[in-house]
């Protein structure tokens, strides 16, 4: 008797056996990868959203105690205004994402109309009833989240999820301007 | 239960006749089963017959199923960025990087040379100076179609991206 047929007898399982064994494994794994896909997708928004919620809330309980945004942070790194606000396993970098804070200057220029008695115009320069108008300049600030990463899908989810009126995605960003 | 109560042992030894007789039979014992192995049996070839035809079709049928799962395993599709959404965001990017750079010319009374200058810069956008007062920002569409953001005469569309944002507070 040959060794391999020792073997085999005493296994109790041929090739055969294992190829159909393997082959049924195949199948499960192929019907249930779909599933587990859909539910690791699932979850991975679910924790970028509720990341995205929890800086948002600090920063604008930031905000409404200062009355300015937290300064800008590079992607991964927390606001240092916000370390006593933010829970403290709360990280930036995150699996498959990075999240960042921003903060943008931008400026308004509004036409002021002057009163005629502070113009101090000359007889004959313009006509009574007109207005003169100044430019005022005023700076403001806006606040703004942004996560990066490759994955599109989850930057689709992100836009489906906060909406496009207060966020787009821009290649492998997307942004959330922060309402005050 | 003691020693005594055992049953003592046979004191009856067996002839190297018998011994010989054993011996032989069970050699013959053996070559008849290895002739028997050496010999395939039909009966098992006939049963491992289906195991590689039902494994190919498994794992075609596995194959398939992972190439092109039907709707009703795969669930629903994850969600894409449509081509008017990712347009969407270009128009705001180029909104953004020319606020930028309306904060640096109110600060400083002129243009940047360059983007560095701009304390934001968003990648993916050119900058192009047609004179001392006029500006230019280039990016690409979805589509690889330029889009222009022209500082003398902007299109309504890049304020119609901010409708809705925050003025934000004065700083």
């Amino acid at each position: 008797m040959t060794s391999s047929r020792k073997n085999r007898q005493r296994s109790g399982a041929s090739i055969g056996d294992m190829l159909v064994f393997l082959s049924i494994l195949t199948l499960g794994f192929a019907l249930v990868y779909p599933q587990l896909q859909q539910r690791a997708f699932e979850q991975q928004l679910q924790g970028a959203v509720s990341a995205v919620e929890t800086l948002r809330a600090a920063s604008s309980a930031f905000m409404n105690r200062t009355l300015e945004w937290p300064a800008p942070s590079p992607a991964g790194v927390a606001p240092s205004e916000l370390a006593s606000v933010l829970p403290p396993e709360f990280s930036l970098p995150r699996d498959g994402y990075t999240l960042a804070w921003n903060r943008w200057e931008i400026v308004d220029r509004t036409e002021v109309a002057v009163p005629p008695e502070t113009a101090q115009l000359s007889q004959g320069d313009l006509p009574r009833d007109s207005v003169l108008t100044r430019t005022e300049i005023a700076f403001r600030t806006r606040g703004g989240l942004t996560i990066y990463s490759g994955n599109s899908a989850l930057l689709a989810g992100l836009l489906g999820h906060f909406g496009t009126r207060l966020s787009f995605v821009r290649d492998t960003t997307w942004t959330l301007v922060v309402p005050r | 239960m003691k020693i005594e109560d055992l049953d003592s042992p046979a004191e009856r030894v067996s002839s190297p006749e018998d011994r010989n007789r054993l011996v032989a039979e069970a050699i013959a014992h053996a070559e008849t089963k290895e002739a028997n192995y050496r010999q395939p049996s039909k009966l098992g070839r006939r049963t491992g017959q289906w195991k590689a035809p039902l494994s190919l079709v498994v794992l075609m049928l596995a194959a398939y199923i992972a190439v092109a799962p039907p709707p009703w395993l795969a669930g629903a599709p994850l969600p894409q960025v449509s081509s008017a959404e990712r347009g969407r965001g270009v128009v705001a990017a180029l909104q953004m990087q020319a606020r930028q750079i309306e904060v640096f010319r109110a600060r400083h009374g002129r243009l940047p040379r360059t983007l560095d200058e701009v304390p934001v810069r968003i990648p993916g956008i050119r900058f192009v100076r047609s004179n001392s007062r006029v500006y230019q920002l280039v990016a690409a569409r979805p589509n690889g179609r330029a889009l222009v953001y022209d500082s003398a005469k902007p299109d309504p569309q890049f304020e119609d991206v901010e409708i809705g944002w925050d003025p934000g507070p004065r700083s």
